[in-house]
């Protein structure tokens, strides 16, 4: 193992965070306390977590409708609850909530509604980071579903046509929403798409925070090169598509034996061999929990928007002619 | 002052505006060493390089999301579409990713894309190559949409669509742009939101857009033998629309006959025919008129003409509204 017990420890604190941040969204929801839907990605932190701390300083991230718990270790957390529940001191002043939020200051691009949009944009991106000589490249994060979509083909062929600075992470958690990739697909491994746009693909667990982690590693320094790559991660969504969504699709078998890859219990039975004590653990928890329910009473005190800022045009355009444009 | 051909004016404000600004890059089918379909860019991939001038392969979505991408990295994407026809495969990206994305971000994510689109008839190419695609993007907060009629406007609209913070539709008409105009050596631009009085007249205004706005002056003249005093109004640029322009013209005429090339309903003429009813009602002295293509697929070749207004339907409606 490369890495230290405190490095791990570190590690295992994030995929805690990520799932106990959602477990407070979670609660949110079912006091009905929430606006919007909630797409929930219990299970999969690990490969969240990896691709976070696998970005160097100066890359970016484009993250999915599904990447609370990648969130939660990026960004501020009362930032980001302020967002989530839609208040004016949020990332994006409220208008995005986790559906679109973006960060400039974070090097955070937007998450997208329309799905695979996002994908020939955020190589655009890369590549204008390439022209400006930045030395850095951008992961761009889809879910198994959306690979199917054509502006996905087009994005990726694009970034290997310019050599675009960027790493295509799928984060493949065998659903969208009510279908599952078997019926998506007729590949096993959607990251051998990548043959077909000559460019490197690899398939990877991404319940091993780890791997994902080295992985990304090795996909962002070739990126940063000028040689895009695709890294899927199999890793598994144990809550309905959204909150709200009782799943019945699903065979109950089959998802009681998927969710026991827990990802956060494999990292501890490592840091106990590496001698973690329980008692090292439960403080963790403890730290975690205190940091989401300061984000979330920060988030619950802060204001909503206000008509005057709701309706500002100025929000809407950079060069706002005025009068007759609206 | 000396003439060019549309075409050309469009190239030369796209290598004026790349000469200004490094950020300025053009992308499409075509565009580099063909210098695009109808010869807007020639000389553009000579002069500045693969890196700021290249093709991208047939993926329209794909690319203009690159160029949505991009401007929000700080680059001024122009993005050429071959024929505006192909826009609906890229319609996601022109309507829901550029213009909305400022909003969304609360401000902080500009999207300062222009996308070039050729469209219109005079071609008989048939359906899916022939038709002025205004009206399918008027409901798309957040976008601008410029439609010139002159190589004068189009440049000088052009110039400020690329300089402009925020995603831009620019449409070129396809069978102006073999037409010469007059355009000056020295530099200009041309606000948008500002309409222009291609004719004075005091009986009646024609709010005429592109290609339309020709035939409307030739029916003008006719009507003028006729002792019929038209007034022509070009609005230039649909979103802004220069709405004051408009009203003080229906204040004068009290009639009003707005005629495009795209189909009748639902077409541009619909809300400017709203403006003026919510506006300018008490002005007016008859009932508001439009004209716009047949609600038919525009047939290839020569039939084509059948389906388009011109000169005569606008004679025409103009004498039914002076009855
Ligand atoms: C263009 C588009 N089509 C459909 C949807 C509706 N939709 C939202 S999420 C989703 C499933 C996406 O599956 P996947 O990409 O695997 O991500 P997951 O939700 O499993 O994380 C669908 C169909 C959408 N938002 N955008």
């Amino acid at each position: 193992m490369n890495y230290s017990k405190n490095e791990l420890l570190g590690f295992y604190e994030q995929l805690v965070q990520g799932r106990r941040y959602e477990e407070k969204i979670l609660g949110y929801v079912n006091e009905g306390k929430l606006q919007g839907f909630f797409h929930l990605g219990i299970g999969q932190e690990a490969a969240q977590v990896g691709v976070v701390n696998a970005l160097g300083h100066n890359d970016y991230l484009v993250p999915t409708h599904r990447f609370h718990p990648g969130l939660a270790n990026k960004l501020d957390l009362k930032t980001l609850t302020a967002e989530l529940l839609g208040r004016s001191n949020g990332y994006n002043k409220g208008k995005a909530f986790t559906f679109h939020i973006s960060s400039k200051k974070e090097r955070l691009l937007p998450v997208n509604g329309m799905l695979g949009a996002g994908i020939p944009e955020a190589v655009g991106y890369a590549w204008a980071l390439k022209m400006d000589e930045k030395d850095a490249a951008v992961v761009c994060v889809l879910g198994d579903g959306t690979t199917s979509e054509g502006n996905v083909h087009e994005g990726m062929n694009i970034a290997a046509i310019l050599d675009a600075p960027i790493v295509f992470f799928i984060e493949n958690n065998g659903w969208a929403i009510s279908n599952p990739v078997s019926e998506q697909t007729k590949i096993e491994d959607l990251s051998t798409r990548a043959i077909a746009y000559g460019m490197p693909g690899v398939t990877i667990d991404g319940n091993d925070v780890i791997t994902v982690k080295e992985t990304l590693e090795k996909a962002l320094a070739e990126a940063r090169k000028g040689r895009p790559s695709i890294v899927e991660a199999k890793t598994y969504r144990w809550r309905g598509h959204f909150e709200g969504d009782p799943g019945f699709y699903r065979d109950p078998q089959e998802h009681e034996e998927a969710m026991k890859d827990d990802c956060i219990k494999r990292l501890e039975k490592i840091l106990y061999g590496q001698g973690a004590t329980d008692k090292e653990l439960a403080e963790i928890e403890v730290r975690v929990q205190q940091r989401i329910d300061e984000a979330f009473a920060y988030a619950e005190k802060s204001p909503l928007p206000t008509v005057e800022e709701t309706l500002d045009y100025d929000q809407v355009y950079a060069t706002n002619l005025g009068g007759d444009l609206l | 002052m000396r003439e060019i051909a549309f075409s050309q004016a469009i190239m030369e404000a796209q290598m004026e505006e790349m000469q200004r600004d490094s950020n300025v890059f053009l992308i499409g089918e075509d565009v580099a060493k063909m210098g695009s379909a109808f010869g807007q860019s020639a000389g553009l991939y000579e002069k500045f390089g693969s890196k700021r001038v290249f093709n991208m392969p047939v993926a329209e979505s794909g690319y203009v999301n690159f160029g949505v991408g991009a401007a929000m990295a700080g680059k001024r994407p122009i993005v050429e579409m071959q024929f505006a026809d192909f826009i609906v495969l890229a319609f996601d990206a022109v309507g829901n990713q550029g213009p909305k994305q400022r909003y969304m971000s609360g401000g902080e994510l500009s999207v300062p894309m222009t996308v070039r689109a050729p469209q219109g008839a005079g071609f008989g190419a048939a359906a899916q190559h022939s038709q002025c695609v205004e009206a399918w993007f008027m409901n798309f907060p957040g976008l601008k949409i410029v439609m010139p009629s002159t190589p004068y406007d189009g440049k000088g609209l052009l110039k400020t669509a690329i300089r402009d913070n925020d995603t831009v539709l620019f449409l070129e008409h396809k069978a102006l742009l073999s037409i010469k105009g007059e355009v000056p050596e020295e530099e200009y631009t041309i606000p948008l939101g500002e309409g222009k009085i291609v004719r004075d007249g005091t009986d009646v205004t024609i709010i005429a857009l592109q290609a339309q706005v020709y035939q409307a002056l030739e029916a003008a003249e006719e009507l003028a033998k006729e002792g019929i005093s038209a007034e022509i109004i070009d609005p230039r640029t649909l979103i802004p629309l220069d709405k004051k322009l408009i009203g003080e013209s229906v204040k004068k005429t009290g009639r009003v006959v707005i005629v495009h090339e795209a189909p009748k309903r639902g077409g541009f003429g619909s809300e400017i025919s709203a403006v003026i009813a919510e506006n300018f009602f008490d002005s007016l002295r008859a009932p508001i008129i439009r004209i716009g293509a047949a609600n038919i697929p525009l047939p290839f070749g020569m039939p084509e003409q059948y389906c388009l207004p011109n000169k005569n339907s606008i004679v025409q409606s103009v004498k039914e509204l002076l009855k």
